[in-house]
């Protein structure tokens, strides 16, 4: 089976550990992440070309990449973007992360999470600003930590990306 | 004559000789034709001056030392990585030289030493037959390589994992993950501009130890002191499988099975080094003197046996029967062959041909008994065994005409029993109070008597009711209080989770995670919250009734935090208010005032987030390990 290192990355309280929570096999306490910065959980995700064992790393980052955290993305086959639907704030951060990378590591595979989705009721996300993300390149696709709903998907539709990426370099 | 002529006559003579100067000047002049001209010789040239004198060497070295110099100051990294394989065993060979020679000494040093300890680990040594030296090494030595990880350095992917077979392991996958963010971390907080790395660890009895290459890192676990060599042989294998797997070890990307020719490498690194085996070996040394005479001493002592046993054959064996319960003999001796017994007998008891046999006696047997029935208290009770058919774990006693049965047994058999021991000769009363209901029945029994919760489970085992699962306090205050049926000696409820308190655990866990935010810069809650304030409080109150409940006090913790920007005090000011808001929000919704306590993340120093946010830490103890407060 294929593993694959995958970050998962977002502005402060958008949802990244309640995600990672929802979708994996804890083997790591969450102290880590305020002792080391990172907390390591894996899945593994059946795609149709395969299994794939993803090695998520959960770095306790905010708007900006710090050194450390910019280096725990060394190696990665992709990463997770979370923003919070209820704030527009982060939508922004999630790109500027995203540039952030692309400018370090080159283009990887990702997905896009827009999370919070059962409060959808609140959220404050505008047309326009789906469009300034889709002309970034970036696609949401909505989802709630809470409930669970979409999150396995975009987790999968990632594993995908990550394995096709893989079958086309080699 | 004519000028024109003269220039004629100057082009005649001169003209073959001029071309040739032109062609000269040409090749002279263009630097390119030169460096042509120049390439073809320099070979030759070097080789030349090599053959006549060491001037070309003079030469030379100042240039190259400068331009090696300065390619490794421009990039180490590269050069480091280019002299990897050959450096590694270079430095080896001159360490271990210099290692053998300093053995050597110390070996002659301890060898002439008088010491009492080295007299005793001589002679020991020497009985086990090894070198005196190796002796020393393996007194002093005991360790196993539990684990071995080879890690992509850049990613921190695993490439290979190898265990010792009757080990467990977390997911391998995580752990190497793990340690590559630890030592990251490492790496960026402790050192200084030169890159460290984590090269050990000391956790409790397990030893960690990591040696580095330019690609990959290998992995140690080990459990026990490992020797000093055992380092130098994880860098040999590591140089070995980055020199021959290096370019699936620079590319690799997270394909294990494309690498199947790794493992025997990495199992060679899985030692074990028991203490003492050599010695024990010979401890265990056969000797055939030894053998000889154990042989002639079991041939006299059966032959002796053998006289004897002849001698009181036929007394031991009348003894016998006169001791069996249920027999009478009136006569007993030897007809030849055959053994002549004449006398009583209870149909319970032993036939004359297996009390024979039990005294090794397999010849022939001429019995003749006549029926009759002994009261005798062994028969008794086996005539009661035959009828009441009673379950292995019932046992029975006669005492002066009364059975007592005491045990687990099935109720229809409890309920019948009464009747059936009458029909047994030699049994006048029957004492049932021993008996009671088996496991099961006792089981159903119990079941009904306390009516568990879907999530308890219940179990008998010795007389001890084990309760686990999930129950409300209050249940287990009631099976405590109960008088519970025969059988059940005690009640064993460490296993049992209060309901309240897994409850509580989760009211905490949810807490815990909880973020409420706030605007950058302000001590006011921002509009949209994917916990409200509502919600907690909520929960708190219920956590409130669940800990008095289970008796336990509890403390919230509200941790105002702040984003990067704005100055150290003013972040403080920032983060004890936004915490303060928090705690009186709680405080207006109905939390009890002294549960909650506020600080500032930065001023306390605890480890946290930068964003705008406030975090908590709800936690419930016992009231007598509540904290003095002054
Ligand atoms: N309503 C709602 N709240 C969420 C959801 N995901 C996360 N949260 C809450 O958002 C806060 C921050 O979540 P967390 O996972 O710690 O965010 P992180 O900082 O990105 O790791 C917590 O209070 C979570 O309970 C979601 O899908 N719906
Ligand atoms: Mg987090």
């Amino acid at each position: 089976m294929r593993s694959a290192k995958v970050c998962i990355i977002g502005d402060f309280a958008v949802g990244k550990t309640s995600t990672v929570a929802r979708f994996v096999n804890n083997e790591f306490s969450e102290k880590y992440l305020t002792t080391v910065g990172v907390k390591i959980d894996t899945k593994q995700v059946d795609i149709p070309s395969g299994s794939v064992k993803l090695i998520i790393w959960d770095v306790a980052g905010t708007d900006r990449l710090s050194d450390i955290e910019l280096a725990y993305l060394r190696g990665s086959a992709g990463f997770i973007l979370v923003a919070d639907g209820t704030r527009t704030a982060t939508v922004e951060s999630a790109l500027r992360l995203k540039a952030d990378i692309v400018a370090q590591y080159g283009e990887l595979p990702f997905v896009a999470m827009l999370n919070k989705f059962d409060l959808s009721d609140e959220w404050q996300i505008h047309h326009d600003e789906l469009a300034v993300s889709r002309s970034a390149g970036v696609e949401w696709i909505t989802c709630s930590a809470k409930t669970g709903e979409g999150v396995a998907m975009a987790i999968e539709t990632l594993a995908t990306s990550i394995s096709d990426a893989a079958t086309e370099s080699t | 004559m004519k000028p024109n002529k003269l220039d004629e006559l100057r082009d005649i003579l001169f003209r073959p000789d001029h071309e040739k100067l032109e062609a000269l000047r040409a090749r002279v002049e263009h630097a390119e034709a030169r460096a042509a001209d120049v390439a073809e010789v320099l070979p030759d040239s070097v080789a030349a001056s090599f053959e006549r004198d060491s001037r070309l060497v003079g030469a030379l070295r100042k240039p190259l030392r400068e331009c090696i110099s300065e390619s490794v100051r421009e990039d180490p990294e590269e050069f480091a990585d280019a002299l990897f394989p050959i450096m590694g065993p270079a430095i080896r060979r001159s360490v271990a030289e210099a290692f053998k020679a300093w053995i050597q000494q110390a070996n002659q040093a301890i060898e002439q030493s008088l010491s009492p300890r080295g007299l005793s680990w001589r002679f020991q040594a020497w009985r086990a037959g090894i070198p005196f030296g190796q002796y020393v090494l393996q007194r002093t030595l005991l360790y196993r390589v539990e684990h071995i990880y080879l890690i992509q350095a850049s990613s921190g992917l695993l490439i290979g994992h190898v265990q010792q077979g009757d080990l467990h392991s977390k997911d391998e996958d995580a752990v190497s993950a793990m340690f590559t963010a630890i030592q990251e971390f490492v790496k960026d907080s402790f050192s200084g501009d030169e890159p460290q790395r984590l090269r050990t660890a000391e956790l409790g009895e397990l030893t960690l130890w990591a040696v580095h290459g330019p690609g990959a890192v290998l992995v140690a676990l080990i459990r026990g002191v490992p020797p000093a060599g055992l380092r130098t042989d994880l860098q040999v294998v590591l140089e070995r499988i980055e020199t021959r797997f290096d370019h699936e070890v620079r590319n690799f990307a997270g394909e294990r099975a494309e690498l199947p020719d790794l493992e025997p490498e990495l199992r060679s690194c899985l030692r074990t080094s028991l203490r003492e085996p050599e010695i024990r070996r010979t401890k265990q040394r056969f000797s055939p003197a030894l053998a000889v005479l154990g042989v002639l001493a079991v041939g006299v002592i059966a032959w002796a046996g053998y006289g004897i046993w002849m001698q009181s054959r036929v007394a031991r064996i009348a003894e016998a029967f006169e001791a069996t319960a249920g027999i009478v003999v009136t006569r007993i001796d030897r007809a030849g062959r055959s053994l002549v017994i004449r006398g009583l007998r209870d149909p319970m008891a032993p036939t004359p041909e297996e009390i024979a046999a039990a005294e090794g006696w397999f010849g022939p047997v001429d019995a003749s008994f006549e029926a009759y029935l002994s009261l005798d208290r062994e028969l008794v009770l086996a005539r009661a065994r035959a009828v009441l058919e009673p379950p292995d774990t019932v046992s029975m006693s006669l005492d002066a005409g009364t059975l007592h049965l005491a045990g687990a047994a099935q109720p229809l058999w409890i309920s019948a029993i009464g009747t059936a021991a009458a029909s047994v000769a030699g049994v006048e009363r029957i004492d049932v109070s021993g008996l009671h209901a088996d496991s099961d029945g006792l089981l159903a029994a119990v079941r009904t008597l306390l009516e568990p919760p879907a999530e308890v489970g219940l179990a008998l085992r010795d007389g001890v009711l084990e309760v686990s699962g999930t129950a409300p306090k209050p249940w287990l205050d009631r099976v405590l209080a109960t008088t519970l049926p025969n059988g059940v000696d005690s009640v064993d409820h460490s296993s049992l989770e209060f309901a309240e308190m897994f409850a509580l655990r989760g009211i905490e866990r949810e807490a815990n995670a909880a973020v409420l935010i706030f605007d950058s810069g302000s001590s006011s809650l921002a509009g949209a919250q994917g916990v409200t304030v509502e919600e907690i409080v909520e929960s708190l109150v219920e956590y409130g009734a669940l800990a008095e409940e289970l008796g336990l006090v509890p403390s919230l913790t509200i941790t105002g935090h702040s984003d990067a920007s704005g100055t150290f005090d003013l972040n403080v000011a920032l983060e004890r208010n936004r915490a303060e808001t928090v705690a009186s929000a709680f405080q207006d919704a109905g939390v009890e005032p002294a549960w909650i306590a506020t600080r500032s993340h930065l001023d306390s120093g605890v480890a946290g987030a930068r964003m705008p946010g406030v975090t908590l830490q709800l936690e419930a103890r016992s009231s007598v390990e509540r904290p003095v407060q002054d």
